[in-house]
């Protein structure tokens, strides 16, 4: 399986924010004013901090990220008056990356990057903000590579057992596993989808017959899985207990040219790759196909179809911008 | 026999490029980028096209030539490839043209540098030549 969506702390460096995913951070440490001078020591050119006894490396983003040649990423911040440390796991490795600002955790949807980027070790993909902004994923291991925490001799066996940049194979395709109504199981290509979000209940808004919410800004029109497919099984498998109504609604967005869709789904589960050789076809309508993923029957769902037959009931609140085509 | 082509023509510097329309997905003015460090300098950021990450590419530093004055704003190019969308910043974007394969001509002999490597060869038109882009070459990076 293909770690395709995970919890990242995202930083900001340089004036760009970059994604750090959560799995190998091990603690935050800030410093002020006097502590910053105090704490991080020198030797000759390498800065050190003791974390609990151990004598862990320092590095600068800031300055990792400024190649030679290479891009050129503005200014270094010389002026050590704060200093946010983020500890990492590399290997069996630790060590602190300093970064200019700590912003928070998110869920991301790791996305791979272009053929160009792949030969750039300090980058494990891509991902996209709530407000459509491109970030960089670091991969930590790449990075302690690039600036000599983690000598060179040993990444080959450290690399394979880390979070290393997904290389897309051929006939395969990453697919977004969800549950829709009554515990059935469904899929998406998660080329199709833009964000995965969640929503309050009490957020919700209508709009003529429509249920939307405020999203970036605009409304974003949602649509529930289980009125788009007619459901064909009559007693649930794992039935939800009685009474147990969620507070927040997962929804999977998904963009084309001038529009957004959210679409509700009981629950998100996990991400699969799968082999696209393996496909069964299928009479649900809506789907593209049919496979067996985790021992259950999953409908593979293709979004394109499916907003685009609702396009002209859901996105009734376009009607200006569908007058012009 | 004369066969049509036809292809998207567009301007870097005072260079007339051209490539196939088959090849081009669309044509955007503003997008944001977003740097990548530690990138060859070609490589301009990446561009959130409708949810998908798309690596652009600045033609202008893959002929060698200077940066783009300030406010001077590139034109995005998005092209389809073997491995999705890629995009080539370019300066002004030119009319479609259509051509005639008979005036299809290889690159001169004499022809050396930057130009030489990134085009298949020029067609005539009636009073330019319009270079047509090796995308292959183009878009790659070496790493």
């Amino acid at each position: 399986m293909t770690l395709a969506i995970m919890p990242a702390l995202v930083v900001t460096a340089g004036g760009n924010r970059y994604a750090i995913p959560q799995v190998s951070v091990l603690e935050l440490v800030r410093l002020e004013g006097n502590e910053v001078d105090h704490s991080i020591e020198k030797i000759q050119n390498a800065s050190v901090f003791r974390l609990r006894g151990d004598l862990l490396p320092l590095i600068w983003l800031n300055a990792e990220l400024k190649a030679a040649g290479g891009n050129s990423i503005t200014q270094v911040n010389e002026e050590h008056e704060v200093a946010n440390i983020v500890f990492l796991q590399a290997g069996d490795r630790k060590f602190g990356l300093v970064v200019d600002e700590v912003n928070d955790t998110q869920e991301i949807v790791v996305k791979p990057l272009g053929r160009q980027l792949r030969g750039i070790r300090t980058f494990a993909g891509a991902t996209i903000m709530g407000n459509g902004e491109v970030v960089l994923i670091l991969d930590v291991l790449g990075m302690a590579l690039h600036s000599h925490v983690i000598p060179a001799l040993r990444d080959e066996n450290a690399i394979t057992n880390n979070f290393s940049p997904q290389e897309p194979v051929l006939e395969r395709q990453s697919l977004l596993l969800f549950a829709g109504p009554d515990d059935t199981r469904m899929a998406v290509p998660l080329s199709q989808v833009m964000r995965l979000e969640e929503f309050l209940r009490s957020s919700l808004e209508r709009t003529g017959d429509r249920e939307v919410v405020q999203y970036r800004g605009e409304i974003l029109p949602l649509v529930n899985i289980s009125t788009l497919l007619p459901e064909r099984r009559l007693r649930p498998r794992n039935p939800v207990p009685e009474g147990e109504t969620n507070k927040t609604i997962q929804v999977i967005v998904y963009s084309k040219e001038s529009y957004s869709v959210g679409l509700v789904v009981e629950r998100i589960i996990d991400t699969v790759e799968y082999s696209t050789v393996d496909l069964r076809a299928t009479s649900c309508k809506g789907a593209s196909a049919s496979a067996v993923i985790q021992g259950r029957v999953t409908d593979i769902l293709d979004l394109g179809l499916i907003c685009s037959s609702l396009e002209s009931v859901a996105i009734h609140r376009q009607v200006n911008e569908k007058v012009k085509v | 026999m004369d066969e049509k082509h036809h292809f998207s023509s567009f301007f870097v510097d005072n260079f007339l490029f051209g490539i196939s329309v088959e090849k081009v997905q669309e044509v955007t003015s503003s997008a944001e980028m977003t740097p990548v460090p530690l990138a060859p300098a070609k490589v301009r950021g990446l561009i959130n096209l409708r949810g998908q990450i798309v690596t652009a590419i600045d033609l202008r530093s893959c002929l060698g030539l200077s940066e783009r004055a300030i406010g001077q704003t590139p034109i995005t190019v998005i092209l389809h490839t073997d491995d999705g969308y890629a995009s080539l910043l370019v300066d002004r974007i030119g009319e479609i043209v259509e051509v005639d394969e008979n005036d299809f001509e290889l690159p001169p002999e004499t022809l050396r540098g930057p130009v030489r490597e990134l085009i298949k060869g020029a067609y005539k038109l009636e009073n330019k030549l319009m270079h047509v882009l090796d995308l292959e070459r183009a878009l790659h990076v070496a790493s």
